[in-house]
């Protein structure tokens, strides 16, 4: 079965990848980039406001 | 063999490596780094048994720091702290490559508004301004002439993290709407793409650059190689600008790569050569 959660922003259903993992960063359709958190098997979203100045390769 | 990934963000590449872990035979564990309480005097093994680590958070800071910790700690990392901070601070790798006699793109580095138009003189216009720490294209500025470099470098100096002030100068090269990026995996360099811009001067894929297959030539391979060198080997991705005149000159060097689009467009395998990788040195 699909995981779920709901999108922090628009309020939406967000359907996440069967092997998404905790601090993966997703992109909702209503344009939110969200970043998925997993604790003791619950799954929340916070919106990600932005690269942060030290991220990269 | 237990294989420790250590992120922050996983993406595709750190999915990817646990894929081909798995295929190899090995076992690849997952930790994410924010959730680790890392205990710093007495240094127990944070992340219990494992044969080596490969270190995968997109966040500079994190990667360096919790590899020092879990370096300390006894772990076998790839890549080591030492790389990190060699290939992170493009200051610092620039003057590595410079110390190997690798070639590099004239710059300067310049700590006031009058050392950087100073050193926008000497070069001559456009230069590029970078800050020293930062990836994927971001606040990579160009200057076509001293009035806008003044006006970039102002700006930098309004922004909160004091490395902004530390101005990085580089001439422009005019390269053919293309750089490459070749991989360096131990003693190999076993792929390159080109990545082509031509709607943009900077040639970050993450900035839209499209990647396409480049042929590893033996003077492409020797150059990676002796850049790999300079900043203490590892699992590297080196970009490398064509100069008309000069010929290959080595830009900067990513500590911790992106390989997606080079599997996507070369079908190398990228991830399984990390991997490989992490486990011969660990058999040493």
């Amino acid at each position: 079965m699909a995981k779920k959660a709901v999108c922090p922003v628009c309020g939406g259903e967000v359907e996440l990848p069967d092997n998404v993992m905790d601090g993966e960063i997703i992109e909702h359709d209503c344009g939110a980039m969200l970043v998925v958190r997993i604790r003791d098997g619950n799954i929340v979203l916070e919106e990600v406001k932005g690269v942060e100045e030290d991220w990269g390769e | 063999m237990r294989i420790g990934i250590v992120y922050d963000h996983p993406r595709v590449e750190e999915k990817r490596l646990a894929e081909e872990a798995r295929r190899l035979g090995h076992e690849p564990i997952f930790f994410n780094v924010e959730r680790i309480l890392f205990r710093l005097d007495s240094l127990e093994r944070s992340l219990g048994d494992v044969d080596v680590v490969i270190q995968r958070s997109v966040s500079y800071f994190k990667a360096l720091e919790s590899t020092r910790i879990l370096e300390a700690e006894g772990y076998l990392v790839v890549n080591s702290s030492i790389v990190q901070l060699n290939c992170g601070d493009k200051l610092l790798t620039t003057i590595l490559l410079a110390k190997h006699g690798v070639p590099v793109p004239r710059a300067y580095a310049a700590f006031s508004r009058e050392a950087a138009l100073e050193a926008g003189d000497h070069l001559g216009y456009p230069v590029v301004v970078k800050p020293v720490i930062g990836s994927w294209g971001r606040l990579v500025a160009k200057a076509d002439t001293r009035d806008s470099l003044e006006a970039i470098v102002e700006h930098r100096e309004q922004l909160g993290p004091a490395y902004y002030r530390v101005h990085y100068i580089q001439e422009y090269v005019e390269k053919p709407l293309r750089d490459i990026r070749v991989f360096v995996v131990g003693d190999e360099v076993p792929v390159a793409i080109y990545r082509v811009n031509r709607g943009h001067w900077k040639t970050n894929t993450a900035l839209g650059a499209e990647a396409k297959p480049a042929p590893v030539t033996p003077e492409l391979r020797e150059l990676a190689l002796r850049a790999a060198d300079a900043v203490g080997g590892g699992f590297l991705g080196i970009d490398v600008f064509e100069d008309p005149e000069r010929g290959l000159l080595v830009n900067e060097v990513n500590a911790n790569s992106d390989f997606k689009n080079t599997e996507r467009v070369t079908g190398f395998n990228v991830a399984r050569a990390l991997v490989e990788y992490a486990v011969r040195l660990a058999k040493r």
